[in-house]
């Protein structure tokens, strides 16, 4: 029997994420017995490592699925959080969050997540508003945003309490999800998982955007509704992920992309593959992160190191990439 | 002798193209019989585009109001979900796509937001592609296809999506003769399968070739409908289209005549 495209690369994902529960800088006990004994190996696999990958597969799934849809959206490969500016504006209105607030989860979580929509909604106005190629004007316009953003958080920089707030906004703005335990994961884990769930049982639909708007009446689709309700949720996903690990780029741009060149642009495979491919990226880059080195490297500088060298080599040998 | 049911009925219909500009359409009235094939033929930037978009339910005109006729009843254009196809002229379609994934998205009036399609919907593509002659290509992608191939495949969509009437924005302008051809003989076939269709052209040879009724644009004067030899008489045409011309019949066939 056939088997599924999704077969090869599930098995793939769990192998990995059980593999990485025993990479690291703590030896590894030679033998099982040992290793059962060994009190503070397992405080370590299930308090320490355990959470830590599962999360890292969730930043993964999210993002990639976050950048997939807008590039649908959009019809658009470069749309992507971190090219709209929403990662920087949520990475904005979450480092004010740490600022004025210092330890409010919540609150955190909505001022990056209303940055993130603000950012957005700038985007696509500014957009419409440069009379260029609609690619270029969405990924100038985002470029314009994204930086209006950084330089606010460099305000936030300059005025944070250099002793304290300041390194934890800096490593937090490098993304990293070192810190994470199984309260914080609580917390957060709700929200990703619904978001996650309601983009995947529109893995179809969204096919369907493809196509012009004029079209899209004539086929029964009068109103934006959805397509803004989609668009929110994988704002949503990825402002949530990102008010937790900091800014972890290139995800979004890159699998999307791969996936796209391996199944072609059917979202019914598309969206399955990407969650997958997104969360072995992560998960891989963040094992890098941790046990590469005896200091722990920021998450965000792996996946920026791999995703831009996969992202040149696309552009340098796929021709019709754009 | 059965008069033909009313298809698309529009009632006094008036159109501002921008806010504040003229009226593109004043006080239109037209009634197009199903199972026909309609041209719309006007100058670039006369208003083709515009009608289309008013008879599809798109675009909602200022005054008056457009029915259509659908299991023996008169209903407004906003509800007739899906039963009026719309082929722009130039539609651009994320590349990779490829034709039954392009096709299956003509099924979407049937598929529920939240599912995936259902066996039956597969087995309606495939008999599309038999009817219309493409299986030959295959699991090509979209961007692969030629200017007629890519037409077919619309149509595919169109049928598809289970459309009585098909507006086609000028399907034939930019394909060679080999292709011109093919798409005057699908839509020939369309009609014998009780489609309604109506396109636009900019040339009215098309319009000769196949057409039963014509819909003469001239910007912001007015329109005229009726039978295509009838409405596209070399008087109107040169009147609308700003030039002197002259057709010909030879064996049945219309010609343009260039020169004295």
């Amino acid at each position: 029997m056939k088997k599924h495209f999704i077969f090869w690369p599930v098995f793939f994902l769990i192998f990995l994420f059980f593999g990485s529960l025993f990479i690291g800088r703590y030896p590894i006990p030679e033998r099982i017995s040992l290793a059962i004994e060994n009190e503070v190996f397992i405080k370590l696999l299930t308090r320490v490592r355990l959470p830590r990958i599962l999360f890292s597969v969730f930043v993964g799934f999210g993002l990639s699925i976050s950048g997939l849809i807008m590039q649908n959206i959009f019809k658009n490969p470069l749309a992507d959080p971190g090219l709209l500016g929403i990662n920087q504006a949520a990475g904005f209105g979450a480092a004010l969050g740490i600022l004025l607030f210092t330890n409010s989860f919540f609150t955190i979580q909505f001022l990056a997540f209303s940055f993130g929509i603000a950012a957005l909604i700038l985007a696509i106005l500014l957009a419409k508003n440069i009379k260029k190629d609609e690619r270029l004007s969405l990924v100038l316009a985002g470029i314009s945003v994204s930086a209006l953003f950084s330089a606010g958080l460099g305000l936030i920089k300059y005025v944070a309490d250099p002793l304290d707030e300041l390194p934890s906004i800096v490593f937090w703005l490098l993304g990293s999800i070192s810190n994470s335990n199984w309260n914080s994961l609580v917390k957060v884990f709700p929200v990703i998982i619904c978001c996650l769930f309601i983009l995947y049982i529109y893995r179809w639909r969204i096919n369907v955007y493809a196509l012009d708007k004029e079209v899209l009446y004539s086929l029964g689709i009068k109103n934006n509704a959805e397509l803004l309700f989609i668009l929110g949720t994988s704002v949503l996903l990825t402002t949530s992920i990102i008010s937790v690990s900091g800014i972890v780029g290139w995800v979004g741009l890159i699998i999307p992309n791969i996936v796209r060149l391996i199944v072609g642009e059917d979202t019914k495979k598309t969206i399955p593959l990407s969650l997958i491919f997104g969360g072995c990226f992560v998960l891989i880059s963040d094992t890098v992160a941790r046990s590469l080195l005896p200091g722990e490297i920021p998450l965000g500088v792996i996946t920026a190191f791999l995703g831009a060298t996969g992202f040149i080599s696309i552009l340098l040998f796929q021709r019709d990439f754009l | 002798m059965k008069l033909p049911n009313i298809k698309l009925d529009l009632k006094s219909v008036g159109y501002v193209y921008e806010k504040g500009g003229d009226f593109n359409f004043e006080n239109l009235s037209l009634r197009i019989p199903e199972n026909t094939i309609t041209s719309l033929i006007g100058k670039n930037g006369s208003g083709k585009t515009t009608l289309l978009l008013l008879m599809m339910g798109f675009l909602k005109p200022v005054t008056g109001e457009i029915y259509f006729y659908m299991e023996g009843k008169h209903i407004p254009i906003g509800n007739s979900a899906g039963k009026i196809a719309y082929l722009p002229q130039r539609e651009i379609v994320a590349k990779k796509y490829s034709i039954d994934e392009f096709l299956l998205l003509g099924r979407t009036p049937f598929i529920k937001n939240i599912s995936q399609p259902s066996n039956e919907d597969y087995l309606i593509i495939e008999e599309i592609k038999t009817k219309l002659g493409i299986k030959h290509l295959g699991a090509r992608k979209i961007i692969h296809l030629s200017g007629g191939e890519f037409q077919f495949v619309r149509i595919g969509r169109a049928l598809a999506q289970n459309a009585e009437v098909i507006l086609f924005d000028e399907p034939i302008t930019h394909l060679d003769i080999g292709a011109k051809i093919k798409i005057f003989d699908l839509i020939k076939m369309l009609k014998a399968q009780g489609k309604t269709i109506l396109f636009s052209s900019h040339d009215p040879l098309e319009a000769f070739q196949i057409a039963d009724n014509s819909i003469l644009i001239e910007k912001n004067k007015g329109v005229l409908f009726g039978a295509t030899n009838e409405i596209l008489s070399d008087e109107n045409l040169s009147l609308c289209l700003g030039t002197s011309v002259k057709y010909k019949s030879y064996k049945g066939q219309k010609f343009l005549f260039i020169g004295k």
